[in-house]
């Protein structure tokens, strides 16, 4: 049994800093990938630790509430499982379509989600920068 | 103990999932990693997991 745990990492602070800036040096954190890794994610993560064959997918990125109006960035993405039934037990998603490092913003781990071939995950991530 | 995992002073982020099977069949987990998950979110991830579980079973026996 995995823990459910979500971290915007330290790469994911940076990246958010630099999106603030005239001119980015990097993408926006759109791209969703999932793994079978089972450590808990942790807050210094900078890749997913068992990647999937599955290419990362690009999420649908939009401003949603949660406390304040539009505090809330939610990314929304489908992966679908093409290479062998797996257990499914983390998410991330990234800046960057296919680096490995570098470029995480968020991983989070949990409870195995069984696929089969041709099965797919719709991800929505949410990240709510006003905690009240 | 969830929020201090999710880090108290880090933007605080959740995940939602929902699974849609080859046959069309889509099983909603809701959410599955954040904190403050609810009551019926927790019940939705069980039963939806336990489906996916059966499917993965009749997969392996062939059934």
């Amino acid at each position: 049994m995995a823990a459910d745990v979500v971290y915007v990492v330290s790469q994911g602070l940076e990246i958010t800093t630099d999106r603030l800036l005239d001119s980015p040096n990097g993408n926006e954190p759109k791209w969703i990938d999932m793994g079978t890794g089972t450590t808990p994610a942790t807050a210094t993560d900078t890749t997913l630790e068992t990647p999937g064959p599955e290419a990362r997918t690009v999420g649908v990125m939009t401003q949603e509430t949660t406390n304040t109006t539009d505090d809330t960035l939610q990314v929304v993405g489908t992966i679908t499982c093409t290479t062998g039934a797996k257990a499914i037990t983390e998410c991330g998603l990234f800046a960057h379509l296919t680096s490995t490092t570098g470029f995480l913003f968020l991983r989070a781990t949990f409870d195995a989600i069984n696929l089969q071939i041709g099965d797919s995950i719709e991800f929505t991530i949410q990240v709510v920068y006003d905690q009240a | 103990m969830e929020e201090v995992r999710s880090g108290m002073r880090r933007p605080e982020a959740r995940l939602f999932a929902k699974v849609t099977r080859a046959s069309g069949e889509v099983i909603d987990l809701g959410q599955v990693a954040g904190p403050r998950i609810s009551r019926a979110s927790r019940a939705k991830g069980k039963a939806g997991r336990k489906r996916l579980n059966q499917v993965a079973k009749e997969a392996r026996d062939g059934s």
